[in-house]
């Protein structure tokens, strides 16, 4: 079953780049070695630095710190 | 001038100009334009590509949803306009025929040929991008089929100092399938966005300042009349195919007059009805038209988002005439475009939604009963069934409910795709066939076309390397045979089974299976089968050892194949027969086998063992050493290997030649042959292959009088034999060590690997190595 953190995750990425943010989440996680159904609070920073990377090209710089932040913030 | 449906995209134009600066300056570009359906994607790639005029060779593909399950469409497309349009220099022309004629040769491993095909393409490109930047424009390409989806991401992947710029459209909300599954473009678009090989350009909606440029231009007016922009942008919301298709409706309906300047006079806004969305704007605009054109247009929208006015012709039961001026119609009222340049008369829906509209209100059985029309209207124009329609014919059947036919066609486009590397794609129609199949009334006849289906998917599945899945394949093809007491569908499988099985060496479990194929065919006196059982029975004696066994099997096999006049078969049990007198030590019996397999197999049918045919009769001259006979056999072995791009064949037989030309003393040769086999076998991680490259590198490095690499790869050779252990190759390369060390003068350290060599040998009982060796030590007396 998807963890609490991988769903609020999916949704962050979904929302900016529909379909494609779940299968983006997927490879992102799959490359990082982390298990993209189980994402922990200590995977944050280092996936919040790689989907930055990627929103940059999506939706320019402004918007992928804002994700960026976003993403550090998810576990509470 | 801006064309009458685009405007408020200076921003992204500018962005695309940019990129077309990159590509310019030799840095291949790709770029992603995504926005929700109707947000102008595609008229945005038009208008950008419209603009270049001829500072770049422009391809356009837009790709449908159909074409998912068609091998290589859009790229098939691409390349059919380089050629149109002669892209490229006649060296470029020349090599895209041999692409775009590329079929699969067969007996090759089918991966290994698409991905020499592939490099052939982007060859293309970045030879025929130095003449004129190239731009490709591919629309839609969430619909691209998996293969296409393969050579995309390798193009984007190796095509990158080039003067090519891509500029594809997807719709964010159709990466998945209903299942919720990404699409194969959806996984290579995720994987190319993290590795930061692409850029995006995502479609905002236009605002409502926008929205007025767009209302003005697509009426005709000469400027954004403020009232009517607040109207329209209150239902379109910025969307601009909303947009266009609220201004079409009130132009239609004569509510707004591009000659009175703006609305018609009298018309109070607050009665009139905008529709509540595209789907209800298109919809009003279907429901306007004339009962028979809406027939016309109901009817092309089951032959997909383009057809062909000549099976739509067939489809439909109303004169020739009348068609003709429907589709007149339509074109005026910019529901359909004509597709200029096609072969033949050919339309295409302004929009995807138009086509998606029209056929939602067709209604299921309606439209079931318009496919199996379709279907019917294709096989009476192409009785042949080429290529292309029987990819069409499948989707017309399956939603016809006609799933016996659907699963024959799924078969035979599954055969195409085999034939075009597109090896998903079989492996895909394979399995619709299956389903299809599982959809038809039980019978005798159903369970042994799944049985034949099973046996096809399975060859396909070992060419394509998945071995695992065709022995699962090829096993449930024979419980079906069992099931139905059919001998031929349990010894096709049976065979398949052998097959695969002796080249993973399981020769006892492939021996069984031989074994009930022989058994099968004595008592269906099938000769052919009879013939492939004792040609396997044959190759596992001869793995085993058992010289006499496998020559008495090769013989009856070579006694039917003769009265069956097959030449394929002749040549295959002519070259193995030839290899049982090979390892007997009976060279000249060797030699007559490989001479009368190439006499067979010279015609072309089986280029395979034609190559492999020379690549051992070269063997027997090495033995010989015979070193002229020798190169020449190597060197028909490669050229065959590459035309029909067997790379494991291929490497085998650049490395025995670099073996010949290094005893000729042709030393460059010799290492310039090793070092294209070293490549080719270091890929395929053949261990084998690559330490005898090194052991036939120290040859030429000793030859050469470079003592110190000479050393480095004899090491390297041993090394790798040793960790193998493959103690025959080891002995070898120890006589070569020690023959170049009595070159150097250096006895002490000649001795000691000759004497290391024939203390190997004569543990194994390699009789030949362990005289070679002893001949050598003496010498050194």
């Amino acid at each position: 079953m998807t963890s609490e953190l991988s769903r609020k995750l999916q949704n962050v990425m979904s929302r900016e780049m529909g379909q494609l943010g779940k299968f983006i989440v997927q490879k992102q996680c799959k490359d990082l070695g982390i298990d993209s159904e189980e994402i922990k609070p200590e995977n944050l920073p280092q996936l919040a630095k790689a989907f930055s990377k990627v929103m940059v090209t999506f939706g320019g710089e402004a918007k992928a710190q804002n994700i960026e932040r976003e993403i550090r913030k998810l576990a509470g | 001038m801006a064309a009458k449906d685009f405007a408020g995209r200076e921003k992204e134009l500018e962005m695309l100009s940019n990129y077309m600066d990159d590509a310019n300056a030799g840095r291949a570009t790709y770029v992603f334009i995504s926005g929700e359906s109707g947000m102008g994607k595609s008229r945005l790639a038009d208008e950008f590509t419209s603009r270049l005029r001829s500072s770049a060779h422009v391809l356009r593909h837009r790709n449908t949803p159909g074409e998912r399950s068609v091998p290589f469409a859009g790229l098939r497309e691409l390349l059919t306009q380089c050629k149109r349009e002669k892209v490229g220099g006649p060296g470029e022309l020349v090599k895209l025929r041999d692409i775009l004629d590329a079929k699969s040769k067969g007996k090759g491993d089918l991966k290994k040929e698409r991905d020499v095909l592939q490099s052939g393409v982007l060859a293309f490109f970045a030879e025929a991008s130095k003449l004129k930047p190239i731009v490709i424009s591919l629309g839609e390409v969430q619909w691209l089929d998996e293969s296409s989806v393969a050579m995309l991401q390798r193009m984007v992947h190796d095509l990158r100092k080039s003067r090519v710029l891509l500029i594809g459209t997807y719709c964010p909300d159709e990466l998945e399938d209903s299942a919720g599954n990404a699409l194969p473009f959806t996984e290579a678009l995720a994987s190319m966005l993290v590795e930061g090989l692409v850029a995006m350009m995502p479609l905002d909606r236009l605002s409502e300042e926008r929205t007025g440029e767009l209302v003005a231009q697509r009426a005709g007016l000469k400027r954004p009349d403020p009232n009517l922009t607040r109207l329209i942008f209150a239902e379109s919301e910025g969307l601009p195919l909303f947009t266009i298709e609220i201004v079409d409706s009130l132009l239609e309906s004569g509510i707004l007059d591009p000659e009175k300047k703006g609305m018609a006079k009298g018309f109070d806004a607050s009665k009139f009805k905008m529709p509540k969305g595209v789907k209800e704007a298109i919809g009003e605009r279907l429901d306007a038209l004339h009962a028979d054109v809406r027939e016309v247009l109901s009817s092309a929208s089951v032959l997909g988002n383009e057809f062909h006015a000549k099976v739509l012709t067939k489809i439909l039961s109303a004169p020739k005439i009348v068609i003709g001026s429907a589709l007149a119609e339509l074109v005026s009222r910019k529901l359909i475009i004509e597709v200029t340049g096609a072969e033949e008369e050919t339309y295409r829906f302004a929009h995807s939604k138009v086509q998606q509209v029209a056929y939602a209100r067709l209604g299921k059985s309606v439209a079931a009963a318009i496919h199996a029309k379709a279907a019917k209207a294709l096989l009476s124009i192409h009785p042949e069934v080429p290529e292309w329609v029987a990819y069409e014919l499948v989707p017309h059947l399956s939603a016809a409910g006609e799933h016996e036919q659907a699963a024959k066609y799924c078969r035979k486009a599954a055969a195409f795709a085999t034939n075009s590397h597109a090896i998903e794609e079989a492996l895909r129609y394979y399995k619709m066939a299956l389903d299809s199949l599982t959809k038809v009334q039980p019978s005798r006849g159903r369970d042994l076309a799944e049985a034949d289906t099973l046996v096809e998917l399975a060859g396909v599945q070992y060419s394509g390397g998945e071995w695992d899945a065709a022995l699962a394949s090829y096993r449930k093809a024979f419980a079906i045979g069992e099931k139905t007491v059919e001998a031929a569908a349990m010894s096709k499988a049976s065979a398949g089974l052998g097959e695969v099985l002796r080249f993973r060496g399981d020769y006892s479990e492939a021996k069984i299976n031989f074994r009930r194929v022989l058994d099968l065919a004595i008592g269906s006196e099938d000769d052919l089968a009879l013939a492939v059982a004792l040609k396997g029975l044959g190759y596992i004696e001869w793995r085993l050892g058992k010289f006499d066994e496998a020559e008495s099997h090769y013989t009856k096999a070579y006694e039917i194949a003769k009265r069956l006049n097959d030449s394929v078969l002749l040549g295959i049990v002519t070259l193995e027969r030839g290899n049982v007198c090979t390892a007997r030590g009976d060279l000249a019996g060797a030699e007559r086998g490989y001479r009368e397999s190439i006499a067979f197999t010279q015609s072309g049918e089986d280029a395979f063992t034609l190559a492999r045919a020379y690549n051992n009769l070269g063997d027997i001259s090495l033995q010989r050493r015979d070193w002229t006979s020798a190169i020449s056999n190597f060197e028909m072995c490669s050229g065959i290997a590459r035309s029909i791009c067997n790379h494991d064949l291929l490497g085998w037989s650049l490395f025995n030649l670099g073996e010949a030309l290094a005893k000729k003393g042709e030393l460059d040769k010799a290492e310039a042959a090793c070092v294209e086999a070293l490549a080719i076998l270091s890929k395929l991680n053949d261990r084998t292959g690559i330490a005898g490259i090194h052991k036939n590198l120290g040859v030429v490095h000793s030859l050469r009088g470079d003592w110190k690499k000479a050393e480095k790869s004899f090491s390297e050779s041993a090394r790798m034999e040793e960790e193998m252990n493959t103690p025959h190759a080891l002995a070898e390369t120890y006589i070569e060590w020690g023959e170049a060390l009595a070159r150097k003068k250096d006895m002490t350290g000649a001795r000691e690997k000759l004497t290391h060599a024939i203390e190997l040998a004569d543990k194994i009982d390699a009789k030949e190595f362990a005289r070679r060796a002893r001949e050598a030590l003496e010498s050194l007396k």
